[in-house]
């Protein structure tokens, strides 16, 4: 008699282990179908139009063409920047527009009555590179607004 | 890498002849110096007044690099 609890017991426990075994499996397919397919497993990590998308591509250019003269913190200390007297720009407080770092970029600096040792890099860089770059240099200034 | 040899009081012309701008610079001790870049056809010069090793480098290029051994 006491064996046959037992086995009902156990058989009873097996039973809501399975239950909820199923119930976890129902879940996690239902919420993965619920989601957009390239938020599951693929696809884009950033819309390629959105901003951060830009930002994130204008850090890349940035660490690949701009950080010897202006440095990691493109404050201006690069390890090229004790060759330049005025030393290269500090772009964390710089105060001009987005138009102006376009024009900078891509004429160079002696274009634009500046450093004539920072490079035009307009036949270097595509108009998407540039523009993400500009978008980068906005997203990390620090200057006080106003 | 590419290595050149040369000796002290020794200039290196560096011509461009790529279709576009290069801007050679170097920051090692034995000599550094920044030619600005410059476009096809054109060349600039430098002499090495020390000897040492110069890394020399394009700006405009981070892949482009020369070695110039400079001896006595």
């Amino acid at each position: 008699m006491k064996r046959d609890i037992l086995r009902r017991m156990v058989a009873f426990a097996i039973a809501w282990v399975v239950a909820l075994l199923a119930l976890m499996l129902v879940g996690t397919s239902a919420s993965a179908a619920g989601r957009p397919a390239d938020t599951v497993s693929q696809g884009a990590l950033l819309p390629r139009d959105s901003g951060e998308a830009k930002v994130f591509r204008g850090g890349l250019v940035f660490s690949t063409y701009c950080v010897t003269c202006h440095g990691f913190n493109a404050d201006g200390n690069g390890r090229a920047a004790r060759l330049y007297n005025p030393k290269p720009a500090n772009l964390r407080m710089s105060d001009k527009n987005d138009t102006y770092f376009g024009l900078i970029i891509r004429m160079g600096g002696e274009a634009m009555a500046r450093s004539p040792f920072m490079p035009p890099w307009g036949a270097e860089l595509t108009d998407e590179q540039t523009n993400d770059l500009v978008a980068y240099l906005r997203s990390i200034n620090a200057r006080p607004k106003g | 890498m590419k290595k050149l040899s040369v000796k002290v009081g020794d200039s290196v012309k560096f011509l461009n002849d790529d279709p576009f701008s290069h801007n050679v610079f170097s920051l090692s001790d034995a000599k550094s110096f920044d030619l600005g870049s410059y476009g096809q056809g054109v060349s600039k010069s430098i002499t090495f007044d020390k000897a040492g090793t110069v890394e020399v480098e394009c700006a405009v290029h981070p892949d482009m690099k020369l070695i110039i051994e400079v001896s006595e």
